[in-house]
């Protein structure tokens, strides 16, 4: 069963910005929208500060009532992520409306439903992706799966990988790479066999198609113990995009190395030795966007 | 309340204490459990704290003081120590403060007084409160900003090859109610064209339309 959120109280400081915002519109079926959309934003803003997710302070009111005035949107910035739209739901209503100057650069989009006397606000479901601008109720997923796209994600711990504790995500290498990488790895070249070899996908709201990172240990080694990780373009295309970095953090998050893409790279890595119980982060970062996986050995 | 719903909010207790960071997995267990305190009668009342003259005002007191208890315990919820006593005891307890709190904060109007407007109020007709019928709101400001074109940007601002499809005449259209589907019609170009190339714009305008208004 999925739970839907917590029902939010709309109270005086809700309305406080939608009133504001309001009096800025001369035509009332502007008006009307910014006032609802000023609420749909409230909500999400309150839920997810209230489980702790960091979002951005807001556009300046000239600029916002700029946006209201020519566009129909409500836009949160998730700090460091990206943007999520907020759309009201009225209570009769049997799909969202999500007009179509929202369908770029957003995370993805909330459902906000409204009750009649605009005192409380539920988030209905979540949708990453967007092709017409009214979307029945029924197809937006849970909204859980905002925290799977808005959580970092868990500690992978590579020594279990040793005993094959592996989770799901982390799919065979050689099966969700491009085959005509097989040959490029220098594991391959070398001829060696002994590595556990293992990639997950992993999607950059900043690019079309996922990306694949890919993580190895060399079984032969004791301690410390050999790591490469690795960063491929999906099993569609032949090369990365051109300025797509890769860092490699320790636990206080001080770079240690890093690589940026230039032209038509097929793959990057970083090869280096680990000891027990180290622990490292490999950020992805493509134009604005970036992803982040942690390790320990 | 059913026994259930006290055991699973007993057992989500459990379970997001044990796990650690800010997982996904976390932020569901904690939204689970908000939801059963909210739904199955978890919270107390506490009407009686409200003094007669605020009564009319009870909801919004009581609304009030629940967002600020949820983002409360969830960030306290590590440090609930289920040998002390029963957790409904621990929120409610705190709850009690909030409550006096918010009050507090209403006796000295420290608290935002803004009308609530319902779906209804929005349909119905309204006053605007423009103080000085010579002001133009800022809304019409922005619209006359877009149709004067000062440096004739917007009107020279189009999809490649296509003119009729500049940046003011869709500002004004859009502004006006027309539809995405409308537009496409009239301009014989696809939905996602029209609307990526006005977003890209409307980012890049914004500013210069901002600096205008001041």
């Amino acid at each position: 069963m999925t739970t839907p959120s917590f029902s939010i109280p709309l109270t005086q400081s809700a309305h406080q910005e939608a009133q504001q915002f309001y009096q800025y519109q001369k035509n009332p079926q502007k008006a009307k929208e910014t006032y609802l959309n000023c609420l749909a934003v409230y909500a999400v803003n309150y839920y997810l500060g209230c489980l702790a997710i960091a979002t951005n302070k807001r556009k300046e009111a000239d600029q916002q009532a700029i946006y209201q005035t020519l566009a129909n949107m409500a836009d949160l910035e998730i700090l460091d992520q990206g943007k999520i739209e907020c759309r009201p739901v009225l209570p009769n209503e049997q799909t969202c409306y999500i007009p179509a100057e929202t369908w770029q650069d957003r995370i993805g989009y909330v459902a906000v439903k409204l009750n009649n006397a605009l005192t409380e606000a539920r988030l209905i479901g979540f949708l990453e992706n967007v092709q017409t601008e009214e979307v029945a109720l029924s197809r937006f997923q849970s909204i859980d799966k905002l925290w799977d796209k808005l959580c970092p994600s868990s500690l992978t711990c590579l020594s279990e990988w040793l005993q094959q504790t592996i989770a799901q995500e982390w799919q065979i290498l050689r099966e969700v790479i491009n085959p005509q990488f097989h040959q490029l790895a220098v594991r391959q070249q070398l001829n060696e066999t002994e590595w556990i070899e293992r990639g997950k996908l992993i999607q950059l709201t900043s690019l079309p198609t996922p990306l694949v990172l890919g993580a190895a240990l060399k079984l032969t080694d004791d301690s410390p113990i050999t790591v490469a990780i690795e960063v491929y373009p999906d099993p569609t295309q032949d090369h990365l995009p051109a300025g797509l970095t890769m860092q490699l953090l320790d636990q206080s998050e001080n770079q240690i190395m890093q690589a940026v893409t230039q032209e038509e790279n097929p793959y990057l890595r970083f090869l280096f030795q680990a000891s027990p119980r180290d622990q490292f982060i490999v950020e992805i970062i493509y134009q604005s966007n970036s992803v982040r996986e942690k390790f320990v050995i | 309340m059913p026994k259930e719903y006290k055991q699973q909010i007993s057992k989500l207790v459990e379970q997001i204490q044990s796990s650690e960071g800010e997982s996904s997995q976390k932020k569901q267990l904690i939204n689970q459990m908000l939801y059963l305190i909210q739904n199955y009668g978890q919270l107390s009342y506490y009407r009686s704290l409200i003094p007669h003259y605020l009564e009319g005002s009870y909801e919004e007191i009581y609304g009030e003081a629940q967002q600020r208890l949820f983002c409360w315990i969830t960030k306290n919820i590590d440090h609930y120590d289920s040998n002390l006593g029963k957790f409904t005891t621990w929120i409610n307890n705190k709850l009690r403060y909030i409550m006096l709190d918010v009050i507090g904060e209403f006796q000295h109007n420290t608290l935002n007084q803004v009308p609530i407007f319902s779906v209804e109020d929005l349909e119905n007709s309204r006053e605007v409160a423009q103080e000085d019928s010579d002001d133009l709101l800022l809304s019409e400001q922005v619209i006359s900003i877009i149709k004067e074109d000062p440096e004739g940007t917007f009107k020279k601002t189009y999809p490649a090859k296509q003119p009729q499809a500049n940046f003011q005449f869709l500002c004004l259209k859009r502004y006006e109610g027309y539809q995405w589907k409308e537009l496409s019609k009239m301009l014989d170009l696809p939905v996602p064209s029209l609307s990526n190339f006005y977003q890209r714009r409307l980012r890049q305008f914004a500013p210069i339309i901002q600096a205008y208004l001041q």
